[in-house]
């Protein structure tokens, strides 16, 4: 059974290169464009991996983490955080909240695929 | 993986962050924006070169990177925008969009007019940047580990083993930060073969005084790999803080093995038993690696295993000091672009694919209620008049899926404004209302060009200097409007200026010069206004390069009539002049209302039919060329279709000339005499052959339930023609 | 996730089933937990466990180790692969059941 990996970032041009990897590489791939749409996507379906954007309208990346870090069908859910190299002051809140994964953008999409294998294989 | 696919959403996407940047800055540079604009500035910035490094657009990441450091100073208030900046940073957004371009049109190579622009932006940047903003490239690789020490001569010091030696043990928190250890294990046996691993289970209490959320387990393993000492660190880089990590490379010193047992256990040796067992190390070695050295060697013992160990073992690392910092801005107060509705990005040639689909449906069920009623067969009739509405429900679903906002149309004409005037010499602003009225996308798109140059028009000829503006008690500010709104069935755009107004004198005299009237003709303020869309005609006594550049507002005309549209024209001298257009709220299926003359039918379009009334008997029989009615008590003027479009006549058929239908268009009504009224009909609009497209007053036809063609009539032109004749 | 807990000869049989993983550790445990302490063997049937973690293998462990005379029974190939991947091929039963979930 394909591994399921929600993708959120406001730029959907980066979600579907990363849903392209992902999908190419047999992961199953949900997609949502900021925060609020992420923590609606949290349904009770199954989330084996969330790789999120830190910067964006509505709800921000970190805000999205400490809310899903609520949910306790999700708390323990792994986070990729896709962030960039000046966000220093981000990435120590991000990791407070629990997000202890953090990818640098830009990156290719191999790159990423490396580093999701390194937490889960499809 | 073919990540092309997604060059078009990129490219889509990152123009509307580049308009939505523009936006921004021109609402800062106008004292409008607040710390959410600058946020969403920064964002848009930040998220076009994210996106475009994924592609590998590495001279848009690049450039695009110093202005994100720019932006990212002003979030942190180190830096404020001020008129130069933004001018800066505006073109510096004019320069991504050309680098976009470039993207799109597939261009590779160096252009030195853009390498020029860009070079001399970058060093204008450079100014209101820190210190080190070199763009990250694309692929490198953002940690690398130290290379491995070169490995020793496999000398009694150093282990037989050409396998790795990984140690891990793991805080008791890594589980609930999401990770799980097997999968790093599983990672690592993707760059080998796990050749020997040991789960080490001391840690792990009875089930009694289990905590079922944290870890007590530690692996040693032995890996055979070709990959690098970073490739095999770079495993551990999302644990690095909730792990300890031994790596020792393939025939590491015996004593590198001794220290890290040391580090890791008060009883090395017990441990020691590990690494026998997953078969990194054979008896002996471990034997010779715990016998404490002799007493000459301990000088050495540092010198040889400080460069094994030292790179290798990573100490658990403490974070540095996290404030819990309040919730980011984000949640403080509703995000401006919140507005942005939740959107799905559709192929436009699907949609039109679907709209004409829908179009075929109207026809087909149009057709199944025709049949039905020839059959008076009541029950059908019942169900095809339910089809049939939820026909028009799909219908206008379909149609409202093209519709937009003209608010971004509307919205790009901030920043000509802001040019134009500053290319005049003049202070302008520009007022927006109605930027939420939706209609046609295709409409939308093409109204962009003739409304840019009524706004440059009424710049350029409309708004007066400002000392002349000051004389006339007027505010030095001149100020443009681009009103939308919905009317009567279609959409009203009002271009106004609060400038000089036409000169009515100007026009006449340069009318006459150019044949366009006679001198003694006596015209209204309205028809003298309309001679402005007369081909080639320009008033202005000098061309300036903002408005007079060879397309004429009979260009305009031309357009918006392209668009089943019209242009008036509202105008006080001295006071300021409007602009008035009138467009349909879509190109592709209309409400109508079917008429006949003799064996042709014709479509009206219902919005422009006011009401249907008997030609009087008196009239149907009078002089034909007497054209207009008393209808209570107003003059109404009138024609024949039959003569307006030269039908032959008697071509079959009764011809009655009993109907009037009294049509109205942009405040004008007329009568239309034909014989029959066949009632309402919903119709799809399908372009006109060649043949037809000469016809004056056919707008577009359309196949009726029965398979016949109807013509659709052109209202405003008949509308038009019936006027001119009636006051000739 | 859920737990069917049989006694038949005098032997407990504990079945495991869906997913053995972070978060249900916590319930599984305290199932085993309650489980009588009679001193009858336990036998851990994780023939239908579809998924398994580090935090589940934990338990899985620790049972073995705190419950009287317990020992594997059937295992899922998920199963199989975790306490391969862990070196702990030695606590497998010996031949694969066919009840696993393949």
């Amino acid at each position: 059974m394909a591994k399921t990996i929600l993708v959120v970032d406001d730029s959907a041009s980066l979600r579907q290169v990363v849903s392209i990897a992902l999908k190419g590489a047999g992961y199953d791939v949900v997609e949502a464009s900021d925060g609020k749409d992420a923590l609606g996507k949290l349904d009770g379906r199954k989330v084996h991996l969330v790789i999120s954007d830190v910067n964006m309208p509505n709800m921000d990346g970190i805000t999205f983490v400490k809310e899903m870090k609520k949910l306790p069908s999700y708390k323990f859910t792994p986070v990729v955080m896709l962030t960039t190299e000046n966000q220093e002051a981000k990435k120590a809140e991000g990791q407070a909240a629990g997000a202890k994964a953090w990818m640098v953008k830009p990156f290719a999409p191999a790159q990423m695929l490396n580093a999701v294998s390194k937490l889960i294989l499809p | 993986m073919d990540i092309d696919q997604a060059i078009p959403t990129f490219l889509l996407e990152a123009r509307e962050l580049l308009e939505q940047m523009e936006d921004g800055l021109l609402q800062i540079e106008n004292g409008a924006g607040d710390g959410e604009t600058v946020n969403a500035i920064f964002r848009a910035a930040h998220t076009i070169k994210g996106s475009a490094g994924i592609f590998g657009f590495d001279e848009v990441v690049g450039f695009t990177h110093t202005v994100e450091n720019v932006l990212d100073r002003v979030r942190s208030n180190e830096l404020t925008i001020d008129r130069p900046l933004a001018e800066l940073l505006l073109a510096s957004g004019d320069h991504i969009g050309t680098l976009l371009q470039r993207v799109a049109d597939k261009v590779h190579g160096h252009d030195p007019v853009v390498n020029a622009i860009g070079h001399d932006l970058l060093g204008q940047l450079a100014r209101f940047t820190t210190a080190s903003t070199l763009p990250v490239p694309v692929a490198a690789t953002a940690n690398v580990a130290p290379a491995a020490p070169p490995a020793m001569e496999s000398g009694s010091d150093s282990a037989v083993t050409g396998n790795w030696h990984i140690s891990l043990r793991f805080s008791r928190e890594v589980l609930q930060h999401g990770m799980d250890p097997l999968s790093f294990i599983r990672y690592l046996g993707s760059l080998g073969d796990i050749e020997g691993i040991v789960t080490l289970q001391d840690a792990l209490p009875a089930l009694g005084e289990l905590d079922p959320e944290a870890c007590y387990l530690g692996f040693e393993i032995s890996l055979k790999s070709e990959a690098s000492h970073a490739d095999i660190d770079g495993a551990f880089d999302f644990v690095r803080d909730d792990a300890t990590i031994h790596i020792l490379p393939p025939h590491s010193p015996l004593q590198a093995y001794a220290d890290m047992l040391a580090a890791l256990s008060p009883e090395p040796a017990a441990l020691g038993e590990t690494l026998l067992r997953c078969g990194t190390l054979e008896a002996a070695e471990l034997e010779q690696a715990l016998t404490p050295a002799p007493v000459e060697m301990t000088a050495l013992v540092p010198v040889i295993a400080a460069p094994a160990a030292q790179p290798c073992v990573q100490p658990e690392t403490t974070l540095s000091v996290i404030a819990e910092t309040s919730t980011p801005a984000a949640t403080g107060k509703p995000a401006r672009d919140s507005g942005r509705a939740k959107t799905l990005r559709v192929d436009a040639d699907k949609l039109d694919k679907l709209i004409n689909l829908v179009g075929e449906l109207v026809i087909a069920g149009a057709s199944a209620n025709m049949i039905a009623g020839q059959l008076k067969a009541r029950r059908m009739l019942e169900a095809t008049a339910t089809m049939a509405r939820l026909i028009e429900e799909v219908r206008d679903s379909t149609l409202n899926l093209r519709m937009v906002q003209i608010g971004e149309t509307f919205n790009r004409f901030q920043r000509v404004v802001r040019d134009v005037a500053r290319d005049l010499g003049k202070d302008i602003r520009l007022v927006i209302n109605g930027a939420e009225t939706e209609l046609d996308k295709t409409m939308v798109e093409k109204i962009g060009d003739p409304l840019m140059h009524l706004v440059r028009n009424a710049m350029d000829h409309g708004i007066e200097a400002a000392e002349v503006r000051v004389a006339r008690g007027k505010p030095a500010q001149g100020t443009i409007r681009l009103d939308a709104r919905h009317d009567s069935g279609g959409v009203l755009i009002e271009v106004s200026d609060d400038g000089n107004g036409l000169n009515r004198e100007r026009i006449l005299k340069k009318a006459i010069e150019k044949g366009l009237v006679g001198p003694q003709q006596n015209l209204s303020d309205e028809d003298v206004y309309k001679l402005i869309f007369a081909p080639g005609f320009s008033t202005a006594e000098q061309l300036s390069n903002i408005s007079g550049r060879g397309v004429g507002m009979d260009v305009v005309k031309k357009n918006i009539e392209a668009l089943h549209g019209s242009i008036e024209i509202d105008s006080v001298e001295g006071q300021g002049s409007t602009m008035r257009i009138r467009l349909p709220l879509t190109l592709a299926i209309i409400d109508g209302f079917l008429v006949g003359v003799g064996d042709a039918s014709f479509v009206i379009p219902l919005d422009q039919v006011i009401e249907c009334i008997k030609l009087p008997a008196v009239e149907q029989r009078t002089d034909p060329r007497r054209d207009y009615i008393n209808q209570r008590g107003q003059i109404l003027p009138y024609t024949r279709l039959r003569d307006a479009l030269d039908l032959p006549a008697g071509t079959g058929g009764r011809h009655t000339d009993r109907n009037l239908v009294v049509v109205q268009y942009g405040g004008k009504r007329a009568g239309l005499v034909v014989d029959s009224l066949h009632g309402e009909i919903q119709t799809v609009i399908k372009p006109l052959g060649r043949v037809f497209s000469r016809v004056q007053g056919i707008s577009g036809s359309t196949i009726l339930g029965s398979g016949a063609v109807a013509l659709i009539l052109d209202i405003p032109r008949l509308l038009q023609q019936v006027i001119d004749r009636a006051a000739a | 996730m859920s737990l069917d807990i049989a006694r038949d000869d005098g032997q407990v049989r504990v079945r495991f089933s869906d997913e053995l993983n972070i978060y249900t550790a916590a319930a599984i445990r305290e199932a085993l937990l309650a489980l009588p302490a009679d001193g009858s063997p336990c036998r851990l049937d994780l023939g239908d466990v579809i998924e398994i973690d580090c935090a589940g293998l934990q338990v899985v462990l620790a049972a073995l180790r705190s419950l009287p005379a317990s020992t594997l029974e059937a295992c899922s190939a998920p199963v199989r692969d975790c306490f391969a991947l862990c070196g702990l091929d030695a606590l497998l039963p010996a031949a694969p059941t066919s009840s696993g979930a393949q």
